[in-house]
């Protein structure tokens, strides 16, 4: 079946070129240039591929949103930094298109992501596969901390988690305020972040919660 | 993800397979200068290598374990981890066979 692609560039007009010139070359059934507020309007399941230029105003969220719907994304970059691409990874993208390597390039790379493939043009993948090795180790670094936690440190962290301040973190946990200040900063220091906005913001990140607590002390 | 692929030097040669497995834990090191879309050995030749190796290539930076390669592959390709795994070890093997990481005993 023929397929639907939209495509979201910074000038609408490269857009609706870029689309004539696709529709011809990939027999798709349908190539719509869009611009980014339009694209915000648009119906996922109507289509099989979009593609988004990075510079586009917000364009990684909206990869999110529209990768959260099930719509494959790819990026149309330029010169994009390490940073960039792992952000469009992580928002949900399934590779990148080099608007350097022209129209037959950005031609073979539309075909690929139609047939399921990812696709990284080569001097763009050393960089994204580095960040990712990156970040995998900051986030075995974060869970190395978060075992280091005692039980009552957990706890104390998953209601922090929970938008509790040291008041009702003492009240739930029966403590006084005082020592519930003093796990707060243990917390904080074994986990290395600098505030509780941090600290909650791994709890929720690593989905540690009352409720995982309880569940943890049921066994 | 495929093995190395290569149009100036004989790397269409028949790789062994078995008995390879080496420690996922090693942090191979490159040899070798990158010179646009090409490698430099030291030996002083110019080779293209396919995306795969070129990739393992560049993260051997003697810092980076096997594993972690692996694991970052195995992030943007929707191929088993098992066969990942397989590609860079064959990867490993043949930039090791052309001088482009340092020998590794594991490798052997």
């Amino acid at each position: 079946m023929a397929s639907r692609v939209v495509l979201v560039t910074v000038e609408r007009v490269v857009g609706q070129a870029l689309a004539e010139a696709l529709t011809v070359r990939l027999e798709l059934a349908g190539v719509e240039a869009l611009s980014a507020e339009q694209l915000d309007g648009l119906r996922p399941d109507e289509f099989d591929l979009a593609v988004i230029e990075l510079e586009v105003p917000d364009s990684v969220e909206r990869c999110r949103r529209l990768a959260d719907a099930g719509l494959r994304v790819l990026f149309l970059v330029d010169a994009p930094d390490d940073a960039e691409l792992l952000a469009a990874v992580e928002a949900g993208a399934v590779g990148f298109a080099a608007s350097s390597g022209g129209l037959r390039e950005l031609e073979q790379t539309l075909r690929a992501a139609l047939r399921g493939e990812a696709c990284v043009p080569r001097r763009l993948l050393g960089g994204l596969l580095r960040g990712l090795v990156q970040r995998r180790r900051e986030l075995d670094a974060v869970e190395q901390r978060l075992e280091s936690l005692s039980a009552r440190e957990r706890e104390v962290l998953g209601l922090l988690g929970d938008g509790l301040d040291h008041r009702e973190i003492a009240a739930a946990l029966v403590i006084s305020p005082e020592t519930s200040r003093t796990h707060i900063q243990r917390v904080l220091k074994k986990l290395d972040v600098r505030n509780r906005l941090e600290a909650a913001h791994v709890a929720q990140a690593y989905g540690v919660s009352m409720v995982d607590q309880e569940r943890r002390l049921a066994r | 993800m495929s093995s190395t692929s290569d149009t100036t030097s004989p790397l269409a040669e028949p790789q062994p397979t078995g008995g390879l497995a080496g420690s996922s834990a090693a942090r191979p090191r490159r040899l070798g200068e990158a010179e646009g879309d090409a490698v430099a050995t030291p030996a002083g030749a110019r080779l293209l290598l396919n995306d795969t190796a070129a990739a393992v290539w560049e993260l051997c930076d003697g810092q980076t374990q096997v594993v972690e390669i692996v694991a970052a592959m195995g992030e943007l390709y929707s191929a088993s981890l098992a066969t990942i795994e397989r590609d860079v070890w064959a990867a490993l093997r043949e930039l090791q066979r052309l001088g482009l990481v340092q020998p590794l005993e594991v490798l052997r």
